[in-house]
């Protein structure tokens, strides 16, 4: 039996009976892991208040069977999330599961999420946190190996500010010939990202469609916590 | 051995309970099947009655097989006063304590995206419209302090606030009879921030 450790956050858990969970764990050093936690819904369990948002844990697990088992489980660190910002960590934990569920591995580091976190501990930045927010999802588009140039159109001009584009998984960031329709927008918005920039409301509004598609494009469906909450 | 088509479906069925596996089931089969009939005839025309005909409370969503609940149809209890509850069974616990006199809200669930449940599916537009009615003084939420719990009670309070509505969580904090030094930090936390005045 080999036991293994590591630094990790609680993504989701779910009954597996009517005394223990499964829980999933988004670990500093294996990845993603699904394992038993025995006993976690009884009274006066250790695992009992492991399961509150923004616990950094340390947990010890054995993978002697195909079902891994937690022995320890202990809180390394609080992060008090702001309320408001919940949602977010919901959504975000959503999208990690989903994407291993689809894709078998999540090139996500532990640091990008443990840094998310710190910023939802801010009541007053909003901005610098959706704005991670879309970064975290535009590395993770890339890293996924479905990235797009947000600085060049698909047949590799540079992007221009006042001129209209689309977005499409497929092609990327293309060139709208003739005036603006609905979904279209200016290149200025996706400089303006590039850079940093991130105040516009119309910036927020275009990336945040831009990389929904293309998540959505990659799980082949719709995120929930999207629909719920409008994140 | 292979069991007759009839046993193996009993024995499948019996899986759906929660922590029953196939060893379990096979022993609960035999065992229904080896003892009195009459008392598992009898277990299955409960199961089978209370399948029919229990169904949720029209106003608190609690089950029962009444269209509208004993509490809700108690004139004794206060229903400006709504506690609100993840599952029928955390309703039978607070009774049990005795001394709550308002009435619940029976969500069967909190959001969860991974497990697909959003605001409709567990009736949070009907309780929005149960709480700008004016009916209600105080919505209490008795939630787990799960990610999801969390999340839920954020929601309602985005959604359901409004100055004739107190919204009240319960406070979490040292156990009774619990000592400080075995207090981890996080409760050790929340209940640093709802301590009370003495005096
Ligand atoms: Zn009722």
């Amino acid at each position: 039996m080999k036991t293994r450790n590591s630094l990790a956050f609680l993504l989701h858990a779910r009954d597996y009976s009517e005394t223990s969970v499964i829980a999933s764990f988004l670990t500093k050093d294996f990845g993603i892991l699904n394992a038993l936690l025995k006993g976690a819904k009884r009274k006066g369990s250790k695992f009992a208040n492991i399961l509150s948002p923004g616990s950094e844990l340390y947990i010890s697990y054995s993978d002697k069977n195909a079902l891994k088992t937690i022995f320890e489980c202990e809180i390394n660190k609080q992060i008090p999330i702001v309320p408001k910002n919940l949602k977010i960590l919901i959504y975000l934990n959503e999208l990690i599961l989903k994407i291993f569920e689809k894709e078998h591995d999540i090139p996500v580091v532990f640091k990008d999420y443990d840094e998310l976190m710190s910023l939802m501990t801010l009541d007053n930045k909003d901005e610098i946190l959706e704005l991670s927010l879309r970064n975290f999802e535009y590395r993770l588009i890339t890293d996924l190996g479905y990235g797009f140039d947000l600085t060049k159109n698909d047949v590799g001009s540079s992007i221009e500010p006042d001129q209209d584009y689309l977005f499409s998984p497929l092609r990327g960031i293309y060139s709208l010939d003739k005036g603006e329709i609905e979904s279209s927008f200016k290149g200025q918005h996706l400089l303006d990202f590039m850079s940093g920039k991130f105040s516009n409301n119309m910036t927020k509004k275009v990336i945040k469609s831009i990389f929904r598609e293309s998540l959505e494009a990659i799980l082949g469906k719709e995120l929930n916590a999207r629909k719920y909450f409008n994140q | 051995m292979k069991f007759s088509p009839l046993l193996s479906d009993l024995i499948k069925s019996l899986q759906v309970l929660p922590g029953v596996g196939p060893k379990t089931a096979k022993r609960m089969a035999m065992s229904l099947l080896g003892g009195d009939e009459a008392d598992a005839k009898n277990l299955a025309n409960n199961l089978s009655r209370a399948i029919d005909l229990i169904g949720k409370c029209q106003n608190c969503r609690v089950l029962s097989e009444d269209q509208i609940c004993s509490i809700c149809n108690d004139s004794s209890r206060d229903n400006t006063q709504v506690c609100v509850v993840e599952n029928t069974s955390q309703v039978v616990q607070i009774e049990e304590l005795g001394g709550f006199k308002g009435i619940y809200f029976v969500l069967g669930g909190y959001l969860s995206p991974i497990e697909g449940k959003g605001p409709n599916e567990i009736g949070l537009s009907e309780l929005n419209s149960k709480a700008l009615s004016g009916e209600i003084k105080e919505l209490i939420l008795a939630f787990n302090s799960s990610l999801e719990g969390e999340a839920t009670a954020q929601y309602i309070l985005e959604k359901c606030s409004s100055d004739s509505l107190n919204i009240t969580k319960l406070a979490q904090g040292v156990p009774l009879g619990g000592d400080l030094n075995y207090v981890d930090s996080n409760t050790l936390r929340h209940a640093f921030d709802s301590r009370q005045k003495l005096l």
